[in-house]
């Protein structure tokens, strides 16, 4: 932790460091303690304006949006998480081996990413959604197939840039196989970009899942995360409950910019 | 040194020759290339061989198609050694940056398998020392090392699987030249240690003279003249090579 501080010596991540850290505490207290219960209404608390009781507010159910908040976007980034872990270990794989071994394979491998990539993202989401039907988990395979091709480019430059590297050949002529050449050889070197591709993603992940739940077509209706929240919360924009949007957005807004500013911090210094 | 001149063989180049078509224009006019015309050689045990010539000579394509990395090309390459190894030009591009010298070292030897962990430690260390380093090395990155420190790291690397035949392929041109003096001492002594044969490519005589028994001279993907080293220093027959030996200062100050 220490060296990473010492290597990504830049505001951004600093900055980045400490949003995303206090929202993923945030998140973590979530899961374990909130104020209120979630989703537990109360007759006598509908429709408050943000207090010391209810920092949020409430929503015309009177649940404490606060707590609400706190779980919704635990969902979030737990769909976030693992579209990225499924896109980006995916993608790696794709990548490292069109990236090594060009010729054929890469042509095939990157013509069907193209094609993923050519369908507007949205509405491939949307048609297999309509299919398959809301939940967390399709909504999880989705987004990660969606991602793939992105991790996959990345990769893949970072590979055919480094196969011409003549450490490589030397591993050839020292005998080492291609699996370990691939893994131990030229992933280390490969690093540098990923890692922020992974913290962008995290974030077109975050969005991805707020825009899909949102529209409507995100996780099922009876479960809490941002996207839904928001979806719900824009009827009563104009009918007194605008801090209801507002605290849900800003929460997407922060967890957002934490991200991005970590990516920024940690491509800050390969730049330079 | 002497009496290693035991006349056998660890490298047999027979008519190599290789190509590539340029296309002058979309409409076709293609031509074929040669990168290399011909090429024939031995190379013999315990013996330096230069290969000089000026960039574009094909130098480094020889070199490649010697150690495998040539996908294709006309007649035949024998080794009569185990796999060759190699040094590289630019020690910025030969270690794995990410990478500590200690682990670069010990891969080769991890992927031979044959020692544990405490032997392949003491081989790398052992082998640090040969070439001038010492173990407080093993945990920097390449980074960290200056451009000789790299070469030396690089010539540690090639030595750590006890070859038979190094190709180094211009390994002191991109050092400055008190440290190309050290390295070439580095690689002479080495030589002697190990019983080493070299396939030495340069473009320049001087360093070739200092470590060279023998010289070929290639212009153009073709050899133009072959023999030892102060014969071709005091009589060369092709105007290419005169012009090489005049392009050098007196070597043999140095």
């Amino acid at each position: 932790m220490k060296k990473l501080f010492e290597k990504h010596n830049n505001w951004f991540f600093r900055a980045g460091f400490v949003i995303t850290a206090f929202m993923l505490l945030m998140i973590l207290i979530g899961q374990f303690w909130t104020p209120y219960e979630p989703s537990a209404m109360d007759a006598s608390a509908k429709g408050l304006a943000p207090s010391l009781s209810h920092l949020f507010g409430t929503d015309k159910f009177g649940r404490d949006i606060f707590s609400r908040v706190m779980e919704g976007a635990g969902s979030t980034l737990l769909i976030a998480f693992f579209v990225v872990l499924i896109g980006a270990s995916a993608g790696v794989l794709i990548g490292a081996v069109t990236g090594y071994c060009g010729g054929i394979v890469d042509e095939i491998l990157m013509r069907i990413c193209d094609g993923i990539t050519a369908f507007p993202s949205v509405m491939l989401a949307l048609i297999i959604i309509a299919v398959l039907g809301p939940g967390k988990w399709n909504v999880i395979w989705v987004l990660a197939i969606l991602f793939i091709p992105s991790f996959a480019r990345v990769v893949r430059t970072e590979f055919s840039r480094i196969k011409k590297q003549n450490y490589i050949s030397l591993a050839k002529l020292q005998g080492v196989g291609p699996l370990r050449i691939i893994i131990r050889h030229m992933l280390p070197n490969a690093f540098p970009v990923l890692l922020p591709a992974i913290s962008i993603g995290f974030n077109n992940a975050v969005l991805a899942e707020a825009s899909m739940s949102f529209l409507g077509v995100g996780v099922s209706v009876n479960e809490v995360s941002l996207g839904r929240m928001l979806n719900d919360s824009q009827n009563y924009i104009l009918r007194g409950l605008p801090w209801y949007a507002l605290f849900v957005g800003l929460t997407i807004a922060l967890l957002i910019l934490g991200f991005s500013l970590l990516g920024e911090g940690l491509q800050k210094n390969n730049e330079g | 040194m002497a009496e290693t001149v035991q006349k056998n063989k660890i490298l047999e180049v027979r008519n190599v020759s290789t190509s590539y078509t340029i296309r002058h224009s979309a409409l076709g006019g293609k031509k074929l290339q040669h990168v290399l015309h011909d090429v024939s050689f031995d190379l013999y045990e315990g013996e330096a061989l230069g290969l000089v010539g000026e960039s574009g000579s094909g130098k480094t394509t020889l070199a490649r198609a010697i150690l495998g990395f040539l996908p294709s090309y006309e007649g035949t390459i024998t080794h009569y050694s185990k796999r060759p190894q190699v040094i590289f030009q630019d020690p910025y591009t030969a270690l794995n940056p990410a990478r500590t010298v200690g682990w670069i070292l010990e891969e080769p030897l991890r992927v031979y398998g044959k020692y544990d962990g405490a032997e392949r430690k003491r081989r790398i260390i052992d082998m640090l020392e040969q070439v001038g380093l010492s173990e407080e090395y093993l945990n920097r990155r390449p980074s960290e090392l200056s451009g000789g420190q790299r070469q030396r790291v690089s010539i540690a690397a090639a030595l750590i699987v006890r070859p038979r035949f190094i190709v180094a392929d211009e390994p002191v041109s991109a050092l400055d030249v008190t440290i190309q003096a050290q390295i070439l001492q580095l690689l002479a002594d080495m030589r002697e240690k190990f019983g080493l044969s070299y396939l030495f490519i340069s473009h320049d005589l001087n360093v070739v003279y200092q470590l060279c028994d023998r010289v070929i001279v290639m212009r153009k993907g073709v050899i133009v003249e072959e023999g030892g080293i102060d014969t071709i220093f005091a009589a060369p027959q092709h105007p290419y090579t005169r012009e090489l030996v005049e392009a050098s200062d007196n070597p043999k100050i140095l």
